[in-house]
């Protein structure tokens, strides 16, 4: 190989796997050979199973063990001899860049770039796109505090990806598939140091480009018109790069220093926003099109080296598109016989260029470093404290209850509900008054109800039970609404006088409502099922024009001196605070168009649901007074607003106290702790973080951080789990105490019997 | 593509009769029965548009909640929403509507585009099978609607129908465009830029014989 180097150009490509998700070695082959029709082009992987090595671009193939069990020592002096022999090399590979730029001792045939300039082109800050016309999207390291993760997600609607350092990326829409997708991805990649990353909704686009020594030779734009469903190119267009980019673009190249290819991949959001997703260290898979396009960058970085002139590539057009074919398998490379199935569901390999296992054997060299250097093992920020739970820890002497044990937290509930009362007092707008609904199917405890009703608010019932309820406890019908889709469950007296209002649940219970005779109320409308979330199991559909029609033609059947409203209930938390927003302000459009149709002003808005408590004390209380005034204007005679603002009153409010029983160390040196509460008393642990404290050495509580450590229920129920991805202190043994905080909402009114001997219903 | 003052009329361009049948039509505009039927539809359409667009980009959702396909003309409000399928002249009628209603200028486009030869006979059968008239397809072009906005002298065309922006430097194959006229019938003399190049509203223009291709 060295010696035949010497005599002709001889280029090393690795990274040549060509499936839905290609490696850019075969497209880079492809451009030289059209460039240099004689060169010595070798394609280079570690297994035979990626499928670019059979290509007949290459004239010979260079197979390497496996990563997981290649000597790095011996494979550097290899490549060392290769280059030492005239040769280059294009690495197709981000850690496999990564890997060279550190292991070589000299770069100068490898065409990669410097350590410093692949740390300053590092996800996902991409510290070096600082001075270009190009934004970062939001993100979050995957390091810090559930809490924080569970708010970050919640903040962007749940339209958020986790992300590895160097590969891959999930979409996740809810709390279970992110952290399914984080332990994924922790998995696959060896490492913690994941992040997790906006979506941006727009136009997938990229800029190729080649440099060397800091000169930027050329670059070329490419913008997706088909993709796998990886997200991978499949189509698209090449053009020249914007003139605004390509000098700050030129300008970087030479800070960097920059020598290689290099791909900015990023979305042009509907806004116009050019939103820089990754910068990676090497050619694209596309890179071939660019070339018949006219731009061959891998010709340049050669003709740069001072390898000759390349011929010209003849220009066959500036759209392309893949195609899927068979060739045959190289004879002296025959592919591994067919494994017999350990699981049905892997079949074939994501990665057949073995990259989680060079990232874990990355990852575990600088754990390795790092350790030696004295660092422990990190752990995930513990959440703060909020200081009227400290308060009610103290004083309630958790350590002398009986647990399992649920526990109302009096200063954190009256925090909470001095909040709405604050905000009765402070916001307003003109001719229309503001309420908030106290929702009793949250958590219809006797004291919470009492604080509701001294605070002001209203009481939201859903049956004819909580109806009564409300009424024994002391709200008078006029601050009671009914809403839900079994509102005459159970039957039962009515109320001696109207209700502040009633919404029926569906155009049936509507028609109902006009055969038998509607519950007496100020206000009588219908729940709207905002067309987004069509999805949705209640409200009336808007989603076809004979829908809405049937509606309006419902309300105008109401006697004329009745007065009308409408109803619009989703939980925040799980479209997330501005998701929200947007639905609201379609909902008081509809509501204009509902007024119109029905030839008579909207007068009641009721509005809310499932607000996670942060969201609501940080995002819909400092908003209300513009939500009026933006339905005040579409609705010039409304009257009352009301919110709801859902568990975000209780959730807080109570939190479970349990005991260990049993303190389990797996063989991975992670701490399972089994506790005399399960998942029965908090039914809702899957679905949102719960913040978890325990002793600190000085005696007060303290939130304890994130790690691999499990808390697991008393109930033999493989579900039966309360808090994963947890650290409990190295010092926690048999009998001491946890408290589990946030379990005041549906954790407690939806907690259930069982594993305790008892049967709750009656039974015949 | 060639960057030029000032685009061609069409009439030197191409000939005449290639696309004097559409020459003289005018934009789709949806009627109105003047009664409860069509103001309660428009008003659907009205809210939908704003739960299912938030102002950003083009209204996509027309062509996706209504796709491409048969009209019956005159076409009226109610019958128009309570359609399966309408065609680029009703999608661009609703996507003006939509666009104003965000307070977005809008003015209607009338484009001749290129199509395959051998699809007029499955254009004709499709429209004539509906009752619906097929001459908006001739053999080798065809009639299609669109918009414009219209912003300090600029404009840009959304094509409802495809759901995206349409570039003066789509000049060949399958959809590329023959001739465009942007304001509909009335040549008000006043000059708005498209990508670069000038255009007077009102007028059919090619961009065929003044912009180089690729």
């Amino acid at each position: 190989m060295r010696s035949e180097a010497k005599h002709r150009l001889t280029c090393y490509l690795s990274g040549v796997h060509s499936g839905p998700n290609p490696s850019p070695g075969l497209g880079v082959a492809q451009s030289l050979r059209q460039a240099f029709p004689h060169a010595r082009l070798v394609g280079v992987d570690y297994s035979v199973e990626s499928s670019g090595l059979h290509s007949d671009v290459f004239d010979d193939i260079w197979v390497q063990r496996p990563w997981k069990e290649m000597r790095l020592p011996v494979y550097q002096a290899a490549i060392q001899e290769v280059l030492d022999g005239g040769a280059f090399w294009f690495s197709g590979q981000d850690l496999e860049v990564e890997w060279l730029t550190t292991s070589l001792a000299d770069r100068s045939r490898a065409f990669i770039p410097s350590p410093e300039a692949l740390r300053q082109v590092g996800k996902p800050t991409i510290s070096a796109a600082s001075k270009l016309p190009l934004s970062i999207p939001d993100f979050i390291s995957a390091e810090r505090s559930d809490w924080d993760l569970h708010a970050f997600c919640r903040e962007h609607g749940w339209r958020v990806w986790v992300k590895g350092p160097n590969y891959e990326a999930m979409r996740v829409r809810d709390w279970p598939s992110f952290r399914h997708a984080r332990t994924v991805m922790s998995d696959i990649w060896g490492t913690d140091q994941l992040f997790v990353q906006r979506h941006v909704l727009g136009i997938e686009e990229s800029v190729a480009l080649c440099a060397y020594q800091g000169e930027l030779l050329d670059c070329v734009h490419m913008r997706k018109h088909s993709q796998t469903h990886e997200g991978k190119t499949w189509a698209g267009q090449v053009s020249e790069v914007d003139a605004a980019l390509v000098e700050p673009l030129r300008e970087v190249i030479a800070d960097l220093e920059w020598t290689g290819g290099a791909e900015l991949e990023f979305v042009r959001g509907n806004d116009g926003t050019l939103n820089l997703i990754d910068w990676n260290p090497r050619f694209p898979a596309w890179i071939h099109a660019a070339s018949f396009a006219g731009h061959n960058l891998p010709a340049k970085l050669i003709e740069a080296a001072g390898m000759g002139t390349a011929a010209l590539t003849p220009f066959l057009g500036n759209q392309f598109t893949r195609i899927v074919t068979e060739i045959p398998v190289r004879g002296t490379h025959p592919l591994p016989a067919v494994r017999d199935p350990l699981d049905e569901w892997k079949v074939g390999s994501k990665h057949p260029s073995g990259m989680p296992d060079l990232a874990r054997r990355l990852s575990s060299a600088l754990a390795d470093g790092k350790k030696a250097g004295g660092e422990e093992q990190k752990r995930r920020a513990a959440p703060t404290m909020p200081a009227a739970l400290q308060w009610d820890l103290n004083e309630a002497l958790v350590d002398e209850l009986p647990t399992p044990r649920r526990l109302l937290l009096p200063r954190t509930a009256q925090e909470r509900f001095a909040r709405v009362e604050h905000a009765l007092t402070s916001q307003s707008v003109s001719g229309v008054e503001l309420g908030f609904g106290y929702s009793m199917k949250t958590n219809p405890h006797p004291s919470l109800v009492a604080l509701a009703e001294g605070a002001g608010m209203f009481a939201e019932v859903i049956s004819g039970a909580e109806l009564r309820q409300a009424l024994a406890s002391g709200f008078p019908p006029e601050r009671v609404i009914l809403n839900g889709p079994a509102q005459q469950w159970p039957a039962g007296p009515a109320p001696d006088s109207a209700l502040m209002a009633a919404f029926a649940d569906s155009p049936q219970s509507f028609a109902r409502w006009l055969r038998e005779g509607p519950p007496a109320a100020r206000y009588l409308g219908i729940r709207l099922r905002p067309v987004t979330l069509d999805s949705s199991r209640f409200g009336t559909s808007f989603g076809s024009p004979k829908r809405f029609a049937e509606t309006v033609a419902l309300l105008k059947s109401l006697p004329p001196e009745q007065e009308i409203g409408t109803h619009f209930h989703f939980a925040s938390d799980v479209i997330g605070p501005a998701r929200w927003m947007e639905v609201y302000e379609s909902v008081i459009h509809w509501a204009e168009a509902i007024q119109q149709g029905v030839g008579r002003p909207i007068r009641c808005l009721d509005v809310g649901g499932g607000w996670f408590p942060d969201d609501f004390d940080r995002e819909m209380l400092p908003r209300l007074e513009g939500l009026m005034a933006a339905a005040a204007a579409l609705l010039p005679e409304l009257a009352h607003f009301f919110v709801e603002p859902g568990k975000a009153m209780a959730q807080p409010t109570m939190a479970l106290v349990t005991t260990v029983l049993e303190v389990r160390r797996t063989r991975e040196g992670a701490t399972e702790a089994v506790v005399d509460a399960a998942i029965s008393d908090l039914p809702m642990a899957p679905f949102y973080p719960h913040r978890v404290y325990g002793h600190s050495a000085g005696g007060e509580w303290e939130a304890l951080g994130g790690g691999g450590d499990r808390l697991v229920g008393r109930i033999c129920m493989e579900t039966d789990i309360l808090a994963s991805d947890l650290a409990l202190p190295d010092s926690l043994e048999v009998g001491d105490r946890l408290v589990i905080g946030d379990a005041g909402a549906y954790d407690a009114s939806m907690a259930y019997n069982f594993g305790r001997g008892i049967l709750d219903d009656a039974c015949c | 593509m060639t960057p030029v003052a000032e685009m061609t009329p069409v009439t030197e361009v191409m000939p005449a009769a290639e696309w004097a049948p559409w020459a003289a039509w005018a934009p789709s505009t949806l009627s109105h029965h003047d009664r409860e039927c069509c103001t309660t539809a428009r008003a659907w359409f009205l809210a939908m548009n704003r739960s299912m667009w938030r102002g950003h980009g083009g209204p996509a959702w027309i062509a996706q909640r209504f796709p491409w396909g048969p009209s019956r003309w005159p076409l009226y409000w109610c019958d128009a929403m309570e359609a399966e399928e309408v065609d680029c002249g009703a999608h661009a009628a609703l996507t003006i509507e939509a666009f104003q209603a965000r307070g977005i200028h809008v003015v209607p486009v009338q484009l001749v585009q290129r199509q395959e030869p051998h699809h007029l006979l499955h254009f004709h059968g499709r429209w004539s099978a509906d009752g619906a008239s097929p001459d908006w397809a001739g053999e080798g072009a065809a009639y299609h609607e669109a918009c414009a906005t219209l912003l300090d002298g600029r404009v840009e065309v959304w094509d409802a129908t495809v759901s995206s922006w349409l570039s003066p430097d789509q000049l060949r194959g399958v959809r590329s465009i023959a001739a465009v006229r942007i304001g509909g019938t009335i040549a008000t003399g006043e000059v708005v830029t498209w990508r670069g190049l000038e255009i007077s509203l009102g007028e059919w223009v090619s961009p065929a014989g003044v912009a180089g291709e690729g």
